[in-house]
């Protein structure tokens, strides 16, 4: 009895959990049926804000997952002079509230610098580029600490065969780090993409709520519920669950396959 | 220690002993945290001379017993009252009064900066406790409708005082109005790209802001200014951004992003130094908004609640603080900008717009 003690609190807990997840959906589903609609129901918009932010976060995730491979791989394999420095950066959009990462980006737009950047990518302030570039901005730190992770726990022996057999670096890296990695990586572009699909903060800040143009899901649950509309408000929010679980389960799969 | 030992409670004094948390455990107690609370049962007489009694001894075993078969009913109600008083308000003798009580004041974002020196002030005078919670007016309502809660809403436009009245939100008829708002054009210091009049938003080379029509009060009235003057097709392509709120509306112009807004003219006061206001041709206003306050229905106490609108209302201290953030307190001088405007009232989202908006696209 006294050696179950542990795992009994566990299951507890996670009883408890699911009870009270279940309640909240319940009160969602509830609270589906006793409001009523404010405006009439317009499917283009919901179906617009689906698409749009399937896509601005799916780009979002492949973009910064692109980026933490190289990144990823040389903070887990060199040691360099500014190393914890440039890790506590990375992860500071993480830290501070995306509102603040949102005006800091607005700001930074204003600056010549970043003037130059839209002169040559096109317009980013309160444009679809700007949601993809404040999700990357949000995710990139968790995309980076993701992929060293993976990079952490595969077997640097094999990398260190592989150059004694005569491949370059890059050879080396191609053939065998990623391949060994690749499974880590899948996980981290899932949980990446997860979280960019629920930016808010700093998407709004940068890209504005304009309908038909800037607006994601989370701007559509903010915008509907900020117009008192808790029936859309809720549909909005039940789309959100299924996208999100979705996901999920991909990630679930993805890591349970070849156990 | 805590005396309770009045005429009030008859012939008995009672006497609450604060003691420390070791001998929390040890006695009949009640207490929270790290302070124990032994109620000890005695005669009037001897409190009233000062006597040092059971100090240091404990309750154990018969002496509970005793201690709880000697409470008669009247000491008891008397200790329940006493307990009551303590534990529920903190402060002995403050409960009913009407003194040291809270409010739940649900309130748009957009007078935040009036609001925080008004609320300080209501504060040290009345000793009541005001718990703002600021944010968009309908999300307000939303909050309140979930959590049925709120004893003061105010929004920044009659509009959501109509809905929330509509889903039996709100008490119908307690609404007092604080400020009258004028439609304006607002531009960044300097005016870069000239605007005028309202027609200048259509030009191609400007860039517009707006609130989002369908959240942001200010939006609305922007648009309807547009559809009834006929320039909804021309300026809604010039709009770069619709922003979620009334202050990030406001922002936009502040920090340079776009050559023009849709904002209120309380927006140059807010920032006299970054924006200008560009009156709106007087006979192209169709309707000035107001901010009201109102009691939900959820109030808990209607008189405390009113006590307090009137302060944000009518105390000569507030009516200052309201005069030096630009709103304008009196019909008659907001008329002035729009005579021919009606004041509050629902303007519908006509269907073209979202046409309009799915061609911009």
């Amino acid at each position: 009895m006294k050696n179950k003690f542990f795992p009994g609190v566990g299951f507890f807990v996670l009883l408890a959990a699911m009870v009270i997840f279940l309640l909240a959906m319940a009160g969602i589903v509830y609270q589906l049926f006793v409001s009523s609609p404010q405006r009439a129901f317009n499917l283009d918009r919901i179906i617009f804000a689906v698409k749009l932010s399937l896509i601005t976060s799916g780009t979002a995730a492949f973009l910064s997952i692109l980026l933490a491979i190289p990144s990823g791989y040389v903070l887990s394999r060199y040691n360099f002079f500014g190393k914890k420095i440039v890790e506590a950066v990375l992860l500071l959009p993480m830290v501070i509230s995306p509102t603040a990462m949102g005006a800091i980006l607005l700001i930074f737009f204003n600056t010549p610098a970043g003037k130059l950047i839209e002169k040559i990518f096109g317009p980013i302030v309160f444009d679809v580029r700007g949601i993809i570039l404040a999700q990357v901005v949000i995710v990139f730190g968790l995309a980076v600490t993701l992929v060293k992770t993976v990079f952490d726990y595969t077997e640097k022996e094999y990398e260190d065969i592989a150059r004694t057999l005569g491949a370059t670096e890059n050879q080396m890296f191609l053939r065998i780090s990623l391949p060994m990695a690749k499974k880590g990586i899948l996980v981290a572009i899932i949980l990446v993409w997860a979280r960019a699909l629920g930016e808010f903060g700093a998407t709004v800040t940068l890209a504005g709520a304009t309908t038909f143009k800037t607006e994601t899901l989370p701007v559509a649950i903010f915008l509907s519920l900020a117009s008192a509309d808790v029936h859309l408000t809720i549909i909005y929010i039940i789309l959100s669950l299924a996208m999100a679980g979705a996901i999920l389960f991909l990630l679930k799969v993805s890591t349970e396959r070849r156990h | 220690m805590i005396e309770y030992g009045s005429d009030a409670l008859g012939f008995t004094g009672l006497r609450v002993i604060e003691q420390p948390a070791r001998e929390f455990w040890s006695g009949w107690h009640a207490g929270f945290g790290s302070t124990g609370l032994r109620v000890i049962e005695q005669p009037a007489r001897s409190v009233y001379k000062g006597m040092k009694i059971e100090k240091g001894k404990s309750f154990r075993g018969m002496r509970i017993k005793r201690a709880v078969k000697g409470l008669s009913p009247k000491i008891f109600l008397a200790t329940l009252l006493a307990m009551h008083g303590f534990f529920l308000t903190g402060t002995a003798g403050k409960v009913g009064t009407g003194f040291g009580e809270e409010i739940y004041f649900f309130c748009g974002a957009a007078v935040r900066v009036p609001m925080d020196e008004i609320i300080p002030n209501y504060e040290k005078e009345s000793g009541n406790k005001v718990n703002v919670i600021y944010s968009g007016s309908g999300t307000l309502l939303a909050q309140m409708e979930l959590s049925k809660r709120g004893d003061v809403y105010l929004c920044g436009s009659p509009d959501y005082v109509i809905i929330g009245e509509k889903k039996g939100l709100l008490i119908p008829g307690s609404e007092k109005i604080i400020s009258y708002l004028v439609p304006a054009i607002i531009v960044p210091k300097g005016n870069p790209k000239n605007i005028r009049k309202l027609e200048d938003l259509g030009r191609p080379d400007v860039r517009v802001g707006m609130g989002n029509p369908e959240a942001v009060c200010l939006g609305l009235y922007g648009l309807e200014i547009l559809d009834k003057n006929n320039l909804m097709e021309k300026v809604l392509p010039q709009v770069v951004v619709f922003a979620k709120s009334c202050e990030d509306t406001a922002t936009l112009a502040v920090l340079n992003k776009v050559d023009a807004i849709l904002g209120w003219d309380v927006f140059e006061s807010w920032n006299p130094d970054r924006v200008r206001w560009i009156k709106i041709n007087p006979a192209q206003i169709v309707r000035i908004s107001y901010i009201p306050v109102a009691v939900p229905v959820f109030v808990r106490n209607r008189r405390l609640a009113e006590e307090f609108i009137d302060y944000v209302i009518n105390n000569p201290e507030s009516k200052k603080i309201w005069r030096k953030y630009g709103h304008i307190r009196d019909m008659k001088k907001a008329k002035k900008y729009a005579p021919r405007a009606s004041v509050g009232g629902v303007y519908e989202i006509p269907s073209r717009y979202w046409d309009i908006l799915k061609k911009a696209k």
